[in-house]
């Protein structure tokens, strides 16, 4: 069998040799193209290395200079050194001076932020930003918006707003970024209007940014509306915001729509909210849509009940432990536990219910007695 | 008082400086972290002014080392950080004080001053100087070991 195997190898390298003009055309071509390769990458790392050198020679003739208008008392001087005009001429010394600025501003606050500010707008930065945010290109676009958010530039709200429900993620996600950053609760607003979804990982940053925020009295009204929006998104957001801002004026809305509203992650939402308010809720609303949901909310239910639940709930969760599975019917042992430790006395009926949930619960019943 | 401060960024390194000669300190600096732990041990400094994320050597480090150098030293950590337990961390390792980013230079001198205050204080209260005594009525003992005339 090999040595068929070997004939017909040999066979093939008889018929497909290829001649020695072939053979020369195919090493010219890999010289080629190995030496193209080879400008690229040294021309590339030429580039890297320049830009690199002329960076540190920019921030080195800028430092001195823009530390002392950012720490001067009065208003920064409107002259500019020639070596500073010399920089602003090229592009790249642009761009080096603007995010140094962008750096110094994130870091700052009180005068200095303000003298950076007037730097920035003195030295056309900002005229460059605004360029930055009409390009076509979205990444050119989304760093203009960063750039103006950053530098409290309020004047171009209109035009960030607009962005705020743009088609392209990251030119959204920096709109909505910098409205928060300026306007805080109030720039919120993007909320009436947007299609598009807002990402976990945005919803987290915007909670982030108004972390050390109260929203005013009439928040709530706005609130009550974005529960009832169309866009998913922003009724889930809506609901983090009502959680973590404790807004229990919107607690009818959430009880009578979300819990009941057809996308089961709102549901989810909405039913892990209820946490945040122990005094306002009944959890009668939970045990209503407790057979109705799906396994995940099920969960989330009993785990809500750990710490809303009363003596209301023990038969409700009885009736689980005896009939729902194995994981469902764990869960609500260790809410009924945590309800009423007393409950621990049913580990002889259980006993006497010869099923394999028994089985299970007792485990539950005998970790959490050992915890 | 001698202050020492480590940023990454130059343009910051300065503006603290700036700042911090016009109180009349002496400024001391380092980008990066660089040869800190040289500096640290030849200057002696008072305080430090350093932030967490370095090239040359770990904020965590940094601190330890400043701390089984000069006990008493001042230390002020500028952090983005918010994490209750890494502030926690840091003030076990020796960190005085955590300020957030972004920060207002007036609190980091606020600081300052405060503890070179405290300092001063402290220094008012310890025992007099051994000069102190020759102020005092000179005892004359006699060659029976009495202070009697």
């Amino acid at each position: 069998m090999v040595h068929a195997n070997y004939n017909i190898f040999q066979q093939f390298i008889l018929l497909y040799t290829p001649s020695i003009e072939v053979l020369q055309r195919a090493a010219v071509l890999f010289f080629g193209i190995s030496v193209i390769l080879l400008i690229i990458i040294y021309s590339n790392t030429y580039i890297e290395k320049r830009n690199f050198l002329l960076k540190i020679m920019i921030q080195k003739r800028m430092t001195q200079w823009i530390a002392e208008q950012i720490t001067t008392t009065e208003t920064p001087a409107a002259d500019i050194p020639k070596r500073i005009s010399k920089i602003l001429n090229s592009k790249y010394g642009k761009k080096i001076i603007t995010d140094e600025l962008i750096t110094l501003k994130k870091n700052l606050q009180g005068k200095e932020a303000a003298n950076i500010i007037y730097l920035y707008i003195e030295l056309g930065l900002k005229n460059d930003s605004i360029k930055k945010l009409y390009s076509k290109k979205w990444y050119i676009k989304a760093k203009g918006i960063n750039e103006l958010y950053t530098m409290d530039q309020r004047d171009m709200l209109k035009v960030i707003y607009k962005n705020s429900n743009s088609k392209n993620d990251l030119v959204r996600t920096e709109a909505q970024t910098g409205l928060v950053h300026m306007y805080g609760f109030d720039g919120l607003r993007f909320l009436n209007v947007i299609s598009n979804p807002i990402s976990e990982w945005q919803q987290v940053k915007l909670l982030a940014q108004l972390q050390n925020q109260q929203p005013d009295n009439v928040f709530y009204q706005k609130l009550n509306n974005w529960l009832q929006s169309k866009n998913d998104s922003v009724v889930i957001f809506s609901l983090k915001i009502a959680a973590t801002k404790l807004i229990h004026q919107v607690i009818p809305i959430i009880v009578q729509n979300c819990l009941y509203h057809n996308n089961s992650m709102i549901r989810k939402t909405a039913i892990e909210s209820l946490i945040f308010f122990p005094e306002h809720i009944n959890t009668l609303s939970l045990r209503k849509i407790y057979p109705t949901e799906i396994k995940q909310n099920k969960l989330s239910i009993l785990s809500v009940l750990q710490k809303l639940g009363g003596q209301q709930d023990i038969n409700f969760l009885k009736e689980i432990i005896l009939k729902e599975e194995i994981d469902i019917a764990k869960s609500a042992m260790i809410t009924l536990l945590k309800i009423a430790p007393e409950m621990i006395n049913w580990k002889e009926h259980l006993l006497i219910q010869k099923n394999k949930v028994t089985q299970y619960t007792l485990h539950a019943l005998d970790e959490i007695a050992f915890q | 008082m001698k202050i020492l401060v480590v940023e990454s960024n130059p343009i910051l390194l300065k503006i603290i400086e700036i700042q911090l000669l016009h109180q009349n300190y002496s400024v001391y600096s380092s980008i990066d972290g660089e040869q800190v732990r040289q500096l640290i041990t030849h200057i002696k400094p008072d305080v430090i002014i350093t932030k967490l994320r370095l090239k040359y050597i770990s904020g965590f480090e940094l601190i330890r080392f400043a701390k089984s150098e000069i006990p008493d030293v001042f230390i002020i950590v500028i952090t983005k950080i918010n994490q209750e337990t890494i502030i926690q961390d840091l003030q076990k390792a020796g960190a005085n004080i955590c300020i957030k980013r972004p920060f207002y230079v007036e609190q980091l001198i606020h600081f300052i001053s405060e503890f070179n205050l405290k300092k001063t204080t402290q220094t008012a209260k310890l025992p007099l100087p051994e000069i102190i005594p020759l102020y005092k009525q000179p005892i004359q003992l006699y060659k029976d070991g009495t202070r009697k005339l």
